[in-house]
């Protein structure tokens, strides 16, 4: 077990860096967008912009989990034979009954 | 009580009752005793439930006045919270886990113990569970304030805002004691269901009522009202991109330990329904653009309204049918019914926890501490709301400023040795004083920045300067696991209480 926990809490896991995609999308192209012109379909620009940045969050913690170790780890404990820690297909972890 | 108010007043009737019956069934069948089958829902709930609590905690009846109202006021900088809200879910997928899997191998059930706990030090998590009550108080009675207004205001002003309150604390207070976290999370599905049909209602009747549809809203907004539509707005010039910038930094990264999220992540099944779940939650912000959008359109059909909250619900309540309007009064109320007992829940667990529960003598009954407390935090913010209406609103103000001083000792800590309980605790104490001092004296934010990332950097550079100068050795149980990439993440043993 490593020493250092916040270092084993990134080891390996270079995928985690689409998480960084979140703030920029955000806030590091939040200069170049606050404007209000050109629209789209009548929404103006910031408004547009903070919206394609909220539909490109999901992306960016997808993608990091596509190939981060730990995910893939837990997901296929999830699909072995004996399901860990409640860990079934996802349409049953509704946690009503158990 | 004229026609329509009888109508909408029968409505609003009809889900109170409901909600109360669903809170109270989701205990059915969970005879647990523990602490944990109260405070994090057995640690036990799936995707669903995990996704509706986290995701609905975050919409509350601000966003059904707050929201409209900043954009009539201030215009598109109130996009600021779906900022904060997607780069702390984002976040959440590394976070989340951490505390999940730290909680569950210690039996820790809130900030409060997992300070007390990291630093094997009783009195630190005292302080984490009294400072974090004075940062989450004033929210309960803004929950409990914003609920009077709704449900005022749907009753055509014939339920007064005093009944509106007592209902407020009522209903919360009473699934809450009875089911705890797993109740809350059962309520919010109803809650959830309700404000997304609510809100696509509204979405599609404001401007083709009000307007001749989309269309002319945009623009309308783009040629008359284009200073609503960039940073900094027609109101406030402080309020402009380095605001907007550092706001969305500190509370994105606060919203990881606010001890309402953390309850959410403690009381998954595993830790990948966090993950899974950081992954969802986004798609929810989606829904906050539409008050956003209809608080500017009320600057055409409601212009100078004395009080900018009532933005959204001026403009339907005028013409919407009364049993409609009773319906989105009822995902009103409810988006501060659901809120407030999860806001209840974690102050008195981190009472009974480590506070009042601490002592040996009183360990084993913790429980019954916590429901207590759980009811007195609701009694005080009643009676701040009857007898002080402004005074908890105020504090409001640096509660998430506030807040954020703990990062460092409730997240930080666990994932390095060398931190101190002194240098935590100094960090705190510094930032702490400095969220006050700029937040009383008038200076938040500071030319430009959001004070609480100013405090937090302060805290920071205490605590690190300090620990390098007297580094504690802090054994390995007491730090995080790392994350297992095989297969034993999901394992760790969950110790009763």
């Amino acid at each position: 077990m490593s020493t250092n926990a916040s270092r084993s809490l990134f080891r390996n896991r270079k995928s985690l860096w689409w998480l960084a995609g979140t703030p920029l999308a955000y806030l590091g192209v939040l200069p170049f967008a606050n404007r209000v012109h050109p629209t789209l379909l009548g929404i103006p620009f910031l408004a547009l912009w903070l919206l394609v940045a909220t539909l490109l969050t999901p992306l960016f913690v997808w993608l990091a989990a596509r190939r981060d170790p730990v995910w893939l780890a837990a997901r296929d404990r999830g699909r072995g034979p004996v399901p860990a820690d409640g860990e079934g297909p996802a349409g049953t972890a509704e946690g009503g009954v158990r | 009580m004229s026609a329509d108010a009888a109508v909408s007043v029968s409505v609003l009737g009809l889900f109170m009752p409901a909600t109360l019956g669903l809170g109270i069934a989701a205990a059915r069948g969970r005879s647990g005793r523990d602490l944990a089958d109260w405070s994090v829902g057995g640690r036990s709930m799936g995707l669903v439930l995990t996704l509706v609590l986290m995701a609905g905690e975050t919409y509350t009846s601000f966003s059904y006045l707050g929201a409209a109202g900043w954009s009539y006021t201030h215009g598109l900088s109130g996009l600021y919270v779906v900022a904060y809200l997607s780069i702390g879910m984002t976040v959440s997928y590394l976070v989340g886990p951490v505390l999940w899997s730290y909680a569950r191998t210690h039996g820790l059930h809130n900030i409060s113990d997992i300070v007390a706990h990291r630093f094997a030090a009783p009195w630190f998590g005292a302080v984490i569970a009294v400072l974090a009550t004075v940062f989450v108080l004033p929210y309960i009675q803004l929950q409990i304030t914003g609920m009077g207004v709704v449900v005022a205001t749907v009753s055509y002003g014939t339920i007064g805002l005093s009944l509106a309150y007592l209902l407020a604390f009522l209903i919360s207070e009473v699934f809450v004691l009875v089911s705890g976290l797993r109740g809350s999370a059962w309520v919010s599905v109803l809650k959830d269901s309700l404000v997304v049909i609510t809100l696509a209602v509204v979405f599609v009747y404001v401007p083709l009522h009000h307007f001749g549809g989309y269309g002319d809203l945009l623009h309308r907004l783009t040629t008359e009202r284009g200073a609503w539509l960039t940073l900094p707005g027609p109101a406030d010039k402080a309020l402009g991109l380095s605001w907007f910038i550092s706001t969305a930094v500190l509370n994105g990264v606060v919203y990881t330990v606010f001890p309402t999220q953390v309850a959410g992540f403690l009381g998954a099944r595993s830790a990948q329904v966090l993950r899974r779940n950081a992954m969802l939650m986004p798609f929810y912000q989606v829904l906050l653009f539409v008050p956003v959008l209809l608080g500017m359109a009320a600057l055409f059909v409601a212009p100078g309204l004395g009080d900018s909250n009532l933005a959204l619900f001026e403009m339907i309540s005028k013409d919407m049918p009364a049993w409609l309007l009773g319906v989105i009064g009822a995902a009103g109320a409810l988006s501060s019914i659901v809120p407030t007992a999860v806001f209840m829940l974690v102050i008195g667990t981190m009472w009974g926890r480590s506070v009042l529960g601490a002592h040996p003598r009183t360990a084993a009954r913790q429980r019954e501490l916590s429901q207590a407390v759980t009811l007195l935090a609701g009694v005080v913010a009643l009676v701040m709301t009857y007898a002080f209406p402004t005074a908890l609103v105020r504090l409001s103000v640096l509660s998430y400023e506030g807040m954020a001083q703990l990062l460092p000792a409730v997240l930080i800590a666990l994932l390095w040795r060398r931190m101190s309980a002194l240098a935590a605790m100094a960090g705190i104490a510094v930032g702490v004083g400095l969220v006050f001092w700029f937040v009383f004296t008038d200076r938040d934010p500071f030319h430009g920045v959001n004070a609480g990332l100013l405090a937090l950097a302060a805290n920071l550079l205490v605590t690190v300067a300090l620990t390098l100068w007297r580094p504690a050795d802090t054994p390995d149980d007491r730090l995080a696991r790392p994350e297992e990439h095989t297969h034993e993440e999901d394992r760790a043993p969950a110790p009763s209480g």
